[in-house]
């Protein structure tokens, strides 16, 4: 008799998971208790139902996640090795870094105000970095080196000598700062003056950058001027006109 | 803004005017019981290259670029109570017969004379 069962239980747990995949049905495990009696086990479904919910609470959770931060869908894992995953992860992570780092700064700046003449940015107390790294800080006789650089956007007619005037007011004369900046560290037409920290670099710009003024120049009816002399202290401006 | 009196063109960045800044008499900021005699300096006005006398063929320095200082008393390079110097300071300090006329500026023809005084404008 037990022998009979024996078989007939062991039929049903060879052949019950073909049924069930043929039949959609969700039969009951039966298994031989210590007594040697046939007890039916706990069904599948509870516990394949729990799993499917959680599944379904986390596809839902992965969607909402996607749906509110609009990240595109991970692609299907197909050959890539463990390798390129991780390394798809660090650049996710470092691209997600950039991004607090981009909005802290906007938000920084959106603090410090617009920047200054349209580009440069306010780096600290009265400190402003232009585009190419020029530094124009507090100094000079006039207080500040913007104060100074403003100096040769004016001619000085009754000056003794030459005094250099940059075509267009400030916001073009710090842009040919900037681009005699930039020349020079390519030292492109530059010849550079070194002395006990200050560098001298005098720029040749290839086209008109302003005039010379002052009793000289008006003397000499203002001819052109398409040199820069840059009087730098490491990346601060100390002087900067047309020659 | 420029010097009223010079020695002559900057011979480092050749377009500066050394003009004679004036220090009066007051007392070492560092040391309050020492007093500084009133000197002068002959300063660019362009790279503010510095002379400690009155000859532009001796060494010159440069001051730090965001908080100069006279190198013979110590206090503030601008401002303060120093000055670009009058022809009452060039007599002062004996300087007289060392400037070039014809480098003389009147205080009134520029108007960033004013400014550098003041420093008080805004920047933009």
């Amino acid at each position: 008799m037990s022998f009979a069962i024996l078989l007939l239980v062991g039929f049903y747990t060879a052949f019950a998971p073909a049924i069930e995949r043929r039949t959609g049905l969700d039969l009951p495990q039966l298994t031989i208790g210590s007594d040697g009696g046939v007890e039916i086990a706990k069904t599948k479904t509870d516990s394949t139902v729990a799993s499917a919910v959680s599944d379904t609470a986390v596809k839902e959770k992965q969607r909402s996640k996607s749906s509110t931060e609009t990240k595109p869908e991970a692609p299907a894992r197909s050959n890539r090795g463990p390798l390129a995953e991780r390394m798809r992860k660090s650049r996710e992570s470092s691209s997600s870094q950039n991004q607090k780092n981009q909005a802290r700064e906007a938000s920084t700046d959106q603090a410090r105000g617009p920047p200054l003449y349209g580009f440069l940015r306010e780096v600290g107390s009265q400190r402003y970095m232009s585009p190419g790294g020029l530094l124009y800080t507090p100094g000079s006789a006039e207080g500040h080196r913007l104060k100074h650089v403003a100096r040769h956007i004016e001619d000085q007619p009754s000056r003794p000598g030459k005094h250099g005037v940059f075509d267009g007011g400030m916001e073009k004369a710090l842009l040919v700062i900037d681009r005699a900046y930039e020349r020079a560290q390519k030292k492109q037409r530059t010849t550079t003056f070194k002395e006990d920290g200050r560098i001298i670099h005098t720029v040749d710009m290839g086209s008109r950058v302003g005039f010379i003024g002052g009793r000289e120049g008006n003397q000499k009816r203002k001819p052109m001027a398409r040199r820069v002399r840059l009087v730098l202290d490491g990346n601060r401006i100390i002087t900067a006109f047309p020659l | 803004m420029a010097p009223r009196h010079s020695l002559d063109f900057c011979p480092v960045c050749e377009a500066g005017l050394c003009g004679v800044r004036y220090f009066p008499a007051q007392v070492d900021p560092d040391n309050s019981l020492r007093s500084v005699p009133a000197h002068g300096l002959i300063i660019c006005d362009e790279c503010e290259a510095i002379w400690v006398k009155p000859d532009l063929n001796t060494p010159h320095q440069f001051p730090d670029p965001e908080s100069p200082r006279d190198p013979i008393g110590g206090g503030v390079l601008w401002g303060g109570n120093s000055r670009w110097a009058t022809k009452e300071d060039l007599q002062a300090l004996d300087w007289s017969e060392l400037i070039r006329p014809e480098l003389d500026i009147a205080p009134e023809t520029s108007r960033w004379d004013d400014l550098g005084e003041n420093q008080s404008d805004s920047i933009a």
